[in-house]
């Protein structure tokens, strides 16, 4: 796996994130930024750390990132979508930290 | 040195490194030239990570986290993992430092400075060579130009002053290429971690932008466009700075083949020099940091 596409989807979801964020108000709008902070500090921990794609983990982080992409553009449209989308992006960054740790 | 010779040393240089080379003489301007572009590159690249530095403390302060402050909360890193780039900054400022050292060194060999003043330079290249990475590339640039240096402070009689550059010229190229290879690796790095901070930093911005039409609106909007050209400009000399390095090996080996030749190409080393100019004027408009 290239070893630029954990950072590529990383950022790629604070993105969608901030997206998200520009939609939705009170608590899960404070969630959603704070998911973003810590995405876009996971990004720069993995561009610091010349980090292994050949590891399991990244992998692992890799397939969490893209249904997290995935689930963050469903929610978009369609708002009901967005507590999901916090319970995977929460997910995602957990992986993501596991690999930059 | 008057104001005036400060403010135009480098056109000097410049305008000196092009003139005709008589047969025998050694193009000494053009070493100069080389070397003061060099010196240019490193001082907009110190500048440039001191900004860098700056906005990555910003940057530590706008996205803490909302939880009791500990001594830790503002140090660069999430739940102990560190995201902190300063080390690469310093990293990459130690292999610049060698090519301004080594570049030092080759413009007192081709002058008529004294012997030890080709020592010295030499010396200073030595010294500089402890900041390279022990393993790698960096490793065997290091391994090479430590041999010129000891060589070359053994100290040189003006007679031996041409063969000495060739000489050391011809055994440097390899690491000069292999040096301005890993600054070129770092510039992509670097730049990307540059637009994650202005990125999230507009996310803030836009999250607590105040409503349109007030005075609060005008002061806030005046402070973002302030710090986001400023990231611009980070951007702006990272990108020129990255472009010079990049001549860089190719103007070292013009300078080389100028040691035979009467009409050498020049064009690599005058694009150096004119990106090095280029990167004296970044930052003139915003404060000193």
């Amino acid at each position: 796996m290239d070893p630029h596409t954990l950072v590529e989807q990383t950022t790629g979801l604070a993105s969608r994130v901030n997206n998200l964020v520009v939609q939705t108000k009170g608590q899960k709008c404070r969630q959603l930024m704070e998911q973003q902070d810590n995405l876009t500090k996971l990004a720069m921990a993995a561009i610091v750390k010349d980090l292994d794609a050949g590891q399991a983990d990244y992998t692992n982080a890799v397939a969490l990132l893209t249904s997290a992409n995935t689930q963050a553009d469903a929610a978009l449209t369609d708002a009901a979508q967005v507590a999901k989308t916090i319970q995977l992006v929460s997910q995602a960054i957990s992986a993501v930290a596991k690999v930059v740790g | 040195m008057n104001t005036f010779l400060q403010r135009n040393r480098w056109l000097i240089v410049a305008a000196l490194a092009f003139v005709q080379v008589g047969c025998g003489s050694i193009p000494t301007g053009r070493y100069q030239a080389f070397s003061a572009a060099g010196e240019d590159i490193q001082s907009a690249i110190s500048d440039t990570d001191i900004r860098i530095e700056k906005r990555l403390r910003d940057f530590v302060v706008l996205t803490a986290p909302d939880k009791l402050i500990t001594a830790k909360t503002f140090s660069p890193n999430i739940d102990g993992n560190s995201f902190d780039i300063t080390g690469q900054l310093r990293s990459r400022e130690a292999a610049l430092d060698v090519l301004v050292k080594y570049s030092n060194t080759l413009e007192s060999l081709a002058g008529k400075d004294l012997s030890t003043d080709v020592e010295k330079s030499a010396q200073n290249l030595a010294a500089s060579l402890n900041g390279l990475p022990s393993v790698g590339e960096g490793s065997n640039a290091g391994k090479l130009l430590a041999t010129i240096a000891d060589s070359i402070a053994v100290g040189v009689t003006e007679s031996k002053r041409r063969g000495a550059l060739k000489s050391a010229m011809t055994t440097a190229q390899p690491a000069v290429e292999s040096i301005c290879k890993l600054l070129q690796r770092d510039y992509d790095k670097i730049s990307s971690y540059v637009n994650l901070m202005r990125d999230r930093y507009i996310g803030h911005a836009n999250a607590n932008r105040p409503k349109y039409g007030t005075w609060q609106r005008y002061k806030f909007d005046g402070e973002i466009a302030a710090d986001l050209e400023e990231f611009q400009q980070i951007n702006d000399a990272l990108a020129s700075a990255s472009a010079a390095i990049q001549k860089m090996p190719v103007a070292h080996r013009q300078l080389l083949e100028g040691l035979d030749s009467k009409e050498p190409p020049l064009d690599a080393l005058r694009d150096v020099i004119y990106k090095a100019q280029h990167l004296r004027s970044f930052y003139g408009d915003l404060p000193s940091k």
